[in-house]
């Protein structure tokens, strides 16, 4: 029995070593691949030039306008899913009767289920033209309504694991604190949101993550034009829809170009670690400030 | 008998068949975009018309059928510009020596338009065209008062197919003197109908692609008119089957190929293939979605063709 047990062990171990494995040799094959771009580049140009062209006849490489591109709709997205997702998984917790909860349940898994080029569809022939009749200058590709659609995308992200969070508040604590005589409201403000502040941020960043790699809707939404602005109501191009457009075209599989590819890559695994780097310290540092974690540290 | 034979049994019987459809029932086809819709047409008539005989077309892009080609991958070769230095050598030789064939097929215009409610411009020429489109412009816009000194200086966003299309080579070539010349930051698409949506939701839009996108889209967007060279009169020609025709429209139209390679007799059912694709152009299903080509130009190939035929045992 006790073997056992140590195989079992030995087991899981050796998987969950596995993904840290295959990370690591996504990020050698990245490397090993994107070498001969980086060869041929000047540094400083790849983090400062304001322009990608590298298919054209003046070639320009500069990651920004990718990068600016891809930041941007996640943004869009966040500002969207965070507020919604929030007040959703509020609702639900707290206020909600069962059947609106199972309703709305339902509702979400329709939407985590639904394939992004769908929400890339609606983006492009439903979304985009409603809204072009309030917002004059909005042009056909754009970077705020596929925004807007990945928001939505990733709201059931947001509603679940915020929502786990707050089911693991102890329920001593609220009938402390309705013996208290607090109110709904009271509660969610000054326990519930606190308490779950570190699965919020998770919540978060995982959500922002899987915004940042999303290709579908950008691509047919958002344009493929990897110009340097800020403005969302215009064309622009994300890291992961030029990987997309790259390999679909007839691009020699030797060329500088071809290995562009895997830079962008690169980057776009660089700049996803960063954000959740940034991220995971920020929560740790609400648990932290939070005067609540003292007592109860959730997780 | 026990399933397990039958099953192998039945798997060897497709295995044979299959063997056999492979080397000499199979005809297959790839390249243009811009050809595929046609040759999809054509092809679905041909295998009702001959239901033993079977054709596969592929969309790789012309430089990407012209590869396959000279790979003998496949039989024929769509494609949307002439056999050029870019493309596999031996082609050129085998092209030379007559073993590969080239068919003209049909023609094509590249459209240049705006917006329906643009009220600046109405036609181009060719170094306003030039001029918007250079390399040199890369990173700074080009403006629509340089194009009507009654516009405001509102930048000039522009539209077009992606690197990879043979409709990017040809108008670079066209427009700027040389295949793959000129600027890189513009909204690229390489499906010709997401350049037509960006043109048709962008008041400041210009944008080239297909004729056969235009057709139907004509309330979409707006063409403008191409200038006409002066030995025709000059002027400007708005994209249409009477201009083409008539050479008005010279600058930005072309021909649509098939490459074939029928070098020996045994592939008797290729040059069929080529015959029948030939005789079937006027058909009534496909009058109206591609121009066609003129008709003594298409009377002298069928009639190469057709004599061709006899020749062979």
């Amino acid at each position: 029995m006790k073997n056992r047990e140590r195989a079992a062990g030995w087991l899981m171990g050796a998987l969950s070593w596995a993904s840290l494995g295959i990370t690591f040799i996504f990020l050698w094959l990245f490397t090993q691949l994107s070498l001969p771009f980086f060869y041929q580049l000047n540094w400083v140009a790849f983090f400062t030039s304001t322009q990608w062209t590298p298919l054209y006849e003046v070639k320009a490489f500069g990651i920004l306008p990718l990068l600016t591109g891809t930041l941007m709709c996640c943004l869009i997205a966040l500002f969207v899913a965070l507020p919604v997702g929030l007040s959703t998984a509020v609702f639900l917790q707290e206020f909600a009767s069962s059947w609106i909860k199972e309703l709305a349940l339902g509702a979400l898994h329709v939407l985590s289920v639904t394939p992004s080029v769908v929400y890339g569809f609606l983006a492009l022939h439903w979304l985009t033209p409603l809204l072009q009749r309030f917002i004059p200058h909005l042009q056909t590709y754009n970077a705020l309504v596929p925004g807007v659609l990945m928001g939505i995308m990733i709201l059931p992200i947001i509603t679940s694991i915020t929502r786990e969070a707050m089911q693991a508040m102890p329920s001593s604590l609220r009938d402390e604190a309705e013996a208290m005589g607090a109110s709904r409201w009271q509660i969610v403000r000054m326990l519930l949101l606190p308490y779950s502040r570190r699965g919020i941020a998770a919540a978060a960043m995982l959500a922002l993550s899987r915004a940042l790699g999303e290709t579908m809707i950008v691509s047919i939404a958002a344009g493929q034009h990897a110009g340097l602005t800020l403005n969302p109501l215009e064309a622009t191009q994300t890291a992961s829809s030029y990987i997309l457009q790259l390999s679909l075209g007839d691009v020699g599989h030797d060329s500088t170009e071809y290995s562009s590819l895997f830079a962008v890559a690169l980057s776009l695994f660089v700049f996803t670690y960063l954000l959740n780097l940034i991220g995971y310290r920020l929560g740790r540092s609400l648990t932290h400030l939070s005067y609540l974690a003292k007592e109860h540290a959730p997780i | 008998m026990n399933h397990s034979t039958l099953v192998i049994g039945l798997l060897c019987v497709w295995l044979l068949t299959g063997c056999r459809d492979q080397s000499e029932r199979v005809l297959r086809i790839d390249g243009s975009s811009t050809l595929f819709p046609l040759a999809e047409a054509i092809s679905e008539s041909y295998s009702r018309t001959y239901p033993d005989r079977k054709v596969v077309v592929g969309l790789s892009g012309t430089g990407g059928g012209f590869r396959k080609l000279s790979r003998g991958e496949i039989d024929i070769c769509m494609a949307s510009r002439p056999l050029g230095s870019g493309d596999p050598q031996e082609l050129t030789e085998e092209l030379r020596s007559g073993r590969l064939r080239e068919v003209a097929v049909a023609r094509d215009a590249v459209v240049v338009a705006v917006h329906p409610l643009n009220p600046w411009v109405d036609a181009i020429d060719s170094v306003s065209l030039a001029r918007i489109w250079h390399s040199d412009r890369q990173g700074k816009p080009a403006y629509w008062s340089e194009l009507n000194p009654d516009a405001p200086r509102v930048p000039i966003n522009l539209y077009g197919p992606g690197p990879g299309s043979g409709t990017f080579d040809f108008f670079t070539r066209q427009i700027l003197g040389q295949a793959g010349h000129g600027r890189g930051d513009y909204s690229a698409n390489e499906i010709d109908a997401m350049t037509v949506a960006g043109i048709a939701g962008d008041r400041l839009a210009l944008g080239y692609f297909g004729y056969t996108y235009y057709l139907n889209n004509r309330n979409r967007v707006k063409a403008l008119g191409i200038e006409v060279p002066t030995a025709l009169g000059g002027g400007f020609a708005l994209p249409s089957a009477e201009n083409v025709d008539n050479g008005r429209y010279q600058l930005l139209s072309r021909y649509q190929y098939l490459y074939v390679r029928s070098d020996d007799p045994s592939k008797a059912h290729i040059d069929a293939y080529v015959r029948f694709f030939l005789m079937n152009l006027s058909s009534q299903r496909l009058v109206g979605s591609y121009l066609p080509l003129k008709q003594e130009m298409h009377r002298d190939q069928l009639q190469y063709w057709s004599r061709s035929e006899s020749k062979q045992p």
